[in-house]
């Protein structure tokens, strides 16, 4: 008798919509979610499958992630392009520092249909109906258990463009938590959405560059409602093309991050903060990197593989169009998490994973090594195999 | 509500002589490993003696340079302990509050300290201080490893017993090429040299693994000997595995185990 009760409790949720923890408060702010670990309020990266990475299927507010990328390329810079649009998208307020308006220029339109998850149309097949009744809520869960490794595909199948298109459903939907984005195209900014840009002003040379940030970070904090969420967005921190001489300075430094960190603290359901570090410059074995990295709430680590696009085909000689985006551009390493390693946690942050930017998506996946070359049924089961290792393992 | 017991069992009998007087404990931690969760656990084991044993009732300062007050909350509450000074810890946020980096730098710092000691001797006059973080006032300040040392015997002179948590990772304590790493390492070694016992806690040495979060070395400090300070009989040097699931909890187990 009673395990009939439950089942009409379990089936009502989810034939509503989605959203994982209805009533409460920061559920109705757009772009802001409860982790279904803990309840505590996310956003998104703007690049799901970060999401997936950071354990709460979503970037914890009051929180910084810090993105330290080897060698002189940009996709860091692409990561932040993304959290920056993705608060555009949503109406969070977006503050840039050290860079002008050209930066935001660039950031990457939404892909139209892309990313609906609640708005489904109620013509489901019925077989998706039971697998969203039993498992849309475990399907998180077990993201933060298993990492980033494989049982992402249902919901990465809800955020693809192609089953919204097939659904008919314009994207226009508030609810929608992490978009799609193209970065061939242009975001159009609106007036009411424009960006926040905060300048390094030149200083005297024994005065800390970063004052006159964090007032004006603390200014538009102290103004805002309590309701609005704050993207604060630090592009190459430490460049000598953006800062002066003196930013590396220990203390001016430290302090600035340290303040930082205050703020997040205190505003923790309103500021999320992501900075990229160029760690040529300020390689990871220096003190002064790891206090960096001591300040920050995650930590991760782009290293792209020294080689360009003609070194592709060898890996893939039969590959089709569609293989070779998948090949990986570089490594990706986690070095903390937010709220989980501060708890004490780890285990979880070694292991291998590779990312691969292709004009619609940012993908973090772990790392398996391509088959041989020219073993050609290896390579045969490479293309099959994949999805149905997801299916098994879900 | 947890599972498993507030202080795994293995950590017990080294949770002793940290409480004895004059004791000084060193927790060292890594960026892939944070030790919040020992602190709490020796605050714990200071709040939560036997009943058996007639002592005082233990008053805790907790100092955190790093850390909001949130995550001790949410912590200690896992562990049943409240902190307030009601449930008898004193929380100073200096995150908040940047103890330290302004004005007076590490005059501030002692007496803000002093004067909280003072407070929490109404109560108690077995007052245990934790420092979490304190190395963090030599990297971003013009503060000097002596001064720094200075005020922690100070301080020290005032409590009870008292536990001091700094980062040990390897660019900070091996290089030592810039004024900051040799300056953190001289304070790190200089604490390392006073303290009776030292937990370390690092990321597992092999790489990564799902059900271990990494090592914990519980180490005599030299202090023990110098002090003739008899510590639990069963202490001994030892070498752990931990995890700390998502929800707090932790376990703690030997290697192969």
């Amino acid at each position: 008798m009673s395990f009939r009760k439950r089942n009409v409790g379990l089936s009502s949720p989810s034939s509503q919509s989605q959203a994982p923890v209805s009533g409460t408060q920061s559920s109705l702010i757009p772009g802001v979610r409860p982790s279904p670990l803990d309840g505590r309020p996310t956003t998104s990266t703007g690049t799901s499958s970060l999401d997936d990475l950071l354990g709460h299927s979503g970037f914890a507010l009051g929180n910084s992630l810090l993105v330290e990328e080897n060698g002189t390329t940009e996709f860091g810079a692409t990561l932040l392009r993304y959290f920056a649009a993705e608060g555009v998208v949503q109406g969070h307020s977006v503050h840039i520092v050290g860079v002008g308006e050209p930066w935001g220029r660039e950031l990457p339109a939404v892909v139209k249909t892309a990313g609906v998850e609640s708005a489904k149309p109620e013509a489901q097949t019925a077989a998706e109906k039971d697998r969203m009744k039993i498992a849309w809520r475990y399907e998180r869960l077990g993201d933060f258990g298993t990492g980033p490794s494989s049982a992402r595909a249902p919901p990465a199948v809800n955020r693809t463009p192609t089953s919204a298109i097939s659904s008919g459903i314009e994207s226009t939907a508030p609810t929608a938590f992490c978009h799609t984005f193209d970065l061939t195209k242009r975001l159009a900014l609106l007036d009411g959405n424009r960006l926040n840009y905060i300048p390094v002003r030149p200083v005297p040379p024994d005065v800390s560059p970063f004052q006159s940030i964090l007032h004006a970070l603390r200014e538009h904090l102290a103004s805002s409602s309590s309701s609005t969420v704050h993207r604060f967005i630090i592009p190459n921190l430490l460049s000598p093309a953006l800062y002066p001489m003196q930013a590396s300075n220990p203390q001016h430094l430290l302090q600035f991050l340290h303040s930082l960190r205050a703020f997040l603290r205190r505003y923790s359901t309103q500021l999320a903060i992501m900075m990229t570090l160029p760690v040529m410059l300020y390689p990871r074995s220096a003190g002064l990197t790891r206090w960096i990295e001591l300040l920050s709430d995650g930590v991760m680590e782009l290293s792209p593989f020294p080689r360009s696009s003609e070194a592709g085909p060898p890996m893939t000689a039969s590959g089709s169009a569609t293989a070779q985006e998948e090949i990986p551009q570089g490594i990706v390493k986690m070095h903390r998490l937010p709220v989980f390693s501060e708890k004490g946690g780890g285990g979880t942050l070694g292991d291998d994973l590779v990312f691969t930017v292709s004009r619609r998506k940012f993908v973090i996946k772990p790392f398996n090594l391509p088959p041989v070359e020219g073993d050609a049924e290896a390579q045969r089961g490479e293309g099959e195999g994949k999805p149905t290792a997801v299916d098994i393992d879900f | 509500m947890p599972s498993q017991p507030a202080i795994p069992p293995l950590l017990w009998s080294h949770l002793q002589p940290a409480s004895s007087k004059g004791s000084l404990g060193l927790v060292t931690s890594v960026l892939g490993a944070s030790a919040n969760w020992i602190l709490l656990r020796q605050i714990y084991a200071a709040l939560k003696v036997p009943s058996d044993q007639p002592v005082e009732a233990t008053a805790v300062i907790l100092v955190s340079w790093l850390r909001g007050l949130e995550v001790w909350k949410d912590g200690a509450r896992r562990l049943g302990l409240n902190l307030s000074p009601n449930g008898g810890i004193t929380c100073i946020d200096a995150l908040q509050s940047g103890l330290g980096l302004q004005g007076d730098g590490i005059g501030e710092v002692e007496e803000v300290l002093l004067k909280a000691v003072d407070e929490a001797k109404a109560t108690s006059t077995r007052i245990l201080l934790v420092l979490d973080g304190i190395d963090f006032l030599l990297a971003a300040t013009e503060i000097t490893v002596e001064d720094l040392l200075d005020c922690i015997l100070e301080l020290r002179e005032h409590v009870h017993s008292s536990i001091i948590s700094a980062s040990a990772d390897y660019p900070l304590i091996q290089r030592q090429h810039s004024p900051l790493e040799v300056d953190h390492a001289a304070f790190v070694m200089s604490i390392a040299h006073e303290a009776d016992v030292i937990w370390g806690v690092r990321e597992l040495d092999t790489g990564s693994a799902r059900d271990v979060s990494g090592v914990l070395r519980i180490t005599r400090g030299p202090a023990i000997e110098r002090n003739e300070r008899v510590p639990g009989e069963d202490f001994e040097e030892k070498e752990l595995l931990y995890f700390v699931g998502g929800d707090g909890g932790v376990r703690v187990f030997e290697r192969g185990s």
